[in-house]
C-alpha cells in the first residue's frame, strides 16, 4: 500500500533522513521505532507532503505522491494524526470533525455514518460535541485528532506518538481503539517511543535511528530486542 | 461655550464613521481567520471601491447601482489578484515579509489609482437624497442609516459565513492550526484566495457607503486601513464581533473628541485609543486568549 524508495530529506545542510525504504502493506500494523530526534516525525510530515524530499520516492497505493500538496494526499486516503495532536481549539468538537471530513464534504450520508462509527469508538466526543475542543483534556484531544484524521476516511493512518503525554487509561482505550480499526480493516503505521505497547498491537516494526533504518523485523521479534529496547529507553 | 451640547451630534457623527472603521476591521479579520496575514492594502479596496464606482458612473456611463455593483466586483477581482500576485508567491516566507509586502501593494495600488484615475478627490450621489432627518434634535443624513445598515448586514452575513458554513470553520481551522488544518485535507491556499476576495468585496462595499459622505481620493486607503487595523485590534483581534464593536469605539471616541480638543488632533486619538489598548488590555475587547497565544 506504502512503499518508501529511498527517501532522503534535509533540513538546510542537515539530512535529517537518509536513504529511507520501507514498506506498509495492506492490512497491516507497522511500527517504527527510535529515539528522540531520529527522524521519525520528519518521515511522516514527508509522506503528507509537509516537509519537502530530496531525494527518492514515495508510492501510495501505486501512485507516486512524493512532493504532493498535503490536501491532495489526505484526499488519496492517507490520514496522519500528528504528534501534539493539532485539534483547532476555538471551534467545536463536532466542527472538528466535520472540518476532517472537508475533502469528501458532498457526501453527507457517508459523513453521517462515519460520524456514527467514530461515536462509537469515542463515545466522549458526542457527549463533548459542543464543546470548545480546547478546552478538552489531553487524551480527549488526542481521540479528537484521531476521530478528525478518520473522518477523511483515510485507506493508511499514520499516528505520530499517540500515547504521548497521556494518562495510562486514555494510553489503553486508543491502542483499543487502533485494534478495533485494524480489525475493521484499516492499515496502520504507528511511530512510537512507546515501543512495548504499539509493538505489541503490531504485525512488524522498523527502527530508526540518527535517519537511518537501522534494523527491520516482525513485532515480536523487535520487542524481544535487547538493541531495540536500549535505544528506545536510553 | 458648553462643549458638551454638542455631544449628541458628535455621537451621531461618530457613529457613522464607526460603522466605516468596522467596515474595514471586519476585511483585516477575514484574511486574519484565513491566514495569519495582516493586509496592510485592506484601506486600499475601500477607496477602490468608492473610485472605481466613480469612473464606472462618469466614465462608463453606468447607472449608479450598476456602477456600484460593478466596482465591488472589480475589487473583488483585485483582491484575488493581491493573493495571487504578491501573497501566493510568498507563501513560504514569514508572515512579517508578507505584512511588508501588503504595505508595498497598498503603494502600488494607490499610485495605480491616481495615474488611472486622477487625483482629484471624487464624490458619489447620495443613495436616497441629503435631506437631513431631524431625530430628538440630532440632525442625520440618510447616507449614515444606510451606512449602518449595511454594516449590520455585512457583520450577520460574515458571521453565518464564518461560523455557520464548513468553509467559514475550514478557514478558521486554517489559521489556528496550518498543519492541523493541511493533514485535515483543506487547501489553505485556496481558503487564503477565498478571504482575499471577501476582504475586497467587503472594502469595495464600504468605499461605495463612504465616499457619498467623506469624499475619497487615491490616497484615502492609508489612513482608513490604520483606523480599521486600529479598530479591530481595539475590539479583539480575530473576531468580527470585535471589529464591529472596535470599529463604533474608536468611531465614537474619535468624533466626540472634537467637542474637548481641536479637529486636527482627531486623527491622533485613534492611535491614543491602540497605545492605552495596548498597554491595558492587549488582547483588545472581546479578545481571546486562543487567538492571542496561537497566533501571534
Amino acid at each position: 500500500m506504502l512503499r518508501i524508495k529511498k527517501l532522503i530529506v534535509h533540513y538546510g545542510p542537515f539530512m535529517a533522513l537518509n536513504k529511507i525504504s520501507l514498506e506498509v502493506n495492506v492490512g497491516e500494523v507497522v511500527t517504527l521505532v527510535g529515539p528522540n530526534k531520529a527522524g521519525k516525525t520528519t518521515l511522516l510530515l514527508t509522506l503528507s507532503g509537509i516537509v519537502e524530499t530530496t531525494e527518492g520516492r514515495v508510492l501510495f497505493q501505486d501512485a507516486d505522491i512524493t512532493n504532493l500538496d498535503p490536501y491532495k494526499i489526505v484526499a488519496r486516503g492517507l490520514g496522519h494524526v500528528p504528534q501534539g495532536r493539532h485539534i483547532f481549539p476555538t471551534i467545536s468538537v463536532f466542527d472538528n470533525l466535520m472540518v476532517g471530513a472537508y475533502i469528501r464534504r458532498k457526501a453527507k450520508g457517508e459523513i453521517e455514518e462515519d460520524l456514527t462509527r467514530i461515536y462509537e469508538l469515542f463515545p466522549v466526543l458526542k457527549k463533548r460535541g459542543k464543546q470548545r475542543a480546547g478546552t478538552l483534556s489531553g487524551g480527549e484531544q488526542q481521540m479528537l485528532a484521531i476521530g478528525r484524521a478518520l473522518m477523511g476516511r483515510p485507506n493508511l493512518l499514520m499516528l505520530d506518538e499517540p500515547s504521548s503525554g497521556l494518562a495510562p487509561r486514555y494510553i489503553d482505550e486508543i491502542f483499543a481503539a487502533f485494534q478495533e480499526l485494524n480489525r475493521r480493516g484499516l492499515t496502520i503505521f504507528i511511530v512510537e517511543q512507546e515501543i512495548q505497547r504499539s509493538l505489541a498491537i503490531s504485525h512488524r516494526g522498523y527502527v530508526l535511528r540518527n535517519g537511518r533504518l537501522i534494523k527491520k523485523g516482525p513485532a515480536p521479534a523487535l520487542v524481544e530486542s535487547r538493541e531495540v529496547q536500549e535505544l528506545c529507553l536510553g | 461655550m458648553n462643549p458638551w451640547i454638542h455631544i449628541p451630534q458628535l455621537l451621531a457623527a461618530g457613529i457613522t464613521m464607526g460603522a466605516i472603521y468596522a467596515l474595514v476591521a471586519l476585511g483585516f479579520v477575514i484574511i486574519v481567520r484565513a491566514s495569519q496575514i495582516l493586509n496592510f492594502a485592506q484601506g486600499e479596496f475601500v477607496m477602490l471601491g468608492g473610485v472605481v464606482t466613480f469612473f464606472f458612473i462618469t466614465g462608463a456611463g453606468l447607472p449608479y447601482p450598476l456602477a456600484a455593483l460593478a466596482a465591488v466586483l472589480a475589487v473583488i477581482v483585485i483582491g484575488f489578484l493581491l493573493h495571487l500576485l504578491v501573497v501566493y508567491p510568498l507563501r513560504k516566507a514569514s508572515v512579517l515579509i508578507l505584512i511588508m509586502a501588503t504595505v508595498g501593494a497598498s503603494i502600488v495600488i494607490s499610485n495605480t489609482s491616481a495615474l488611472l484615475f486622477g487625483t482629484l478627490p471624487k464624490a458619489l450621489p447620495p443613495f436616497s437624497g441629503d435631506l437631513p432627518l431631524e431625530l430628538g434634535g440630532i440632525r442625520i443624513v440618510p447616507q449614515n442609516l444606510w451606512v449602518l445598515g449595511a454594516t449590520f448586514l455585512l457583520f450577520f452575513v460574515l458571521y453565518f459565513l464564518s461560523h455557520r458554513t464548513l468553509v467559514g470553520k475550514a478557514m478558521e481551522a486554517s489559521s489556528t492550526d496550518p498543519l492541523g488544518a493541511d493533514l485535515s485535507g483543506i487547501a489553505r491556499n485556496f481558503m487564503v484566495f477565498l478571504a482575499f476576495g471577501v476582504s475586497a468585496g467587503v472594502g469595495a462595499i464600504a468605499g461605495v457607503l463612504v465616499t457619498p459622505i467623506f469624499y475619497t481620493s487615491y490616497n484615502a486607503g492609508t489612513l482608513l486601513g490604520l483606523k480599521g487595523f486600529i479598530a479591530a485590534v481595539v475590539g479583539g483581534w480575530g473576531k468580527n464581533s470585535g471589529a464591529v464593536l472596535g470599529g463604533f469605539v474608536l468611531g465614537v471616541v474619535e468624533s466626540t473628541s472634537i467637542a474637548f480638543i481641536p479637529a486636527g488632533y482627531k486623527d491622533a486619538v485613534a492611535f491614543v485609543v491602540l497605545l492605552l489598548i495596548l498597554y491595558f488590555r492587549p488582547k483588545g475587547i472581546l479578545g481571546s486568549p486562543y487567538i492571542d497565544s496561537r497566533r501571534w
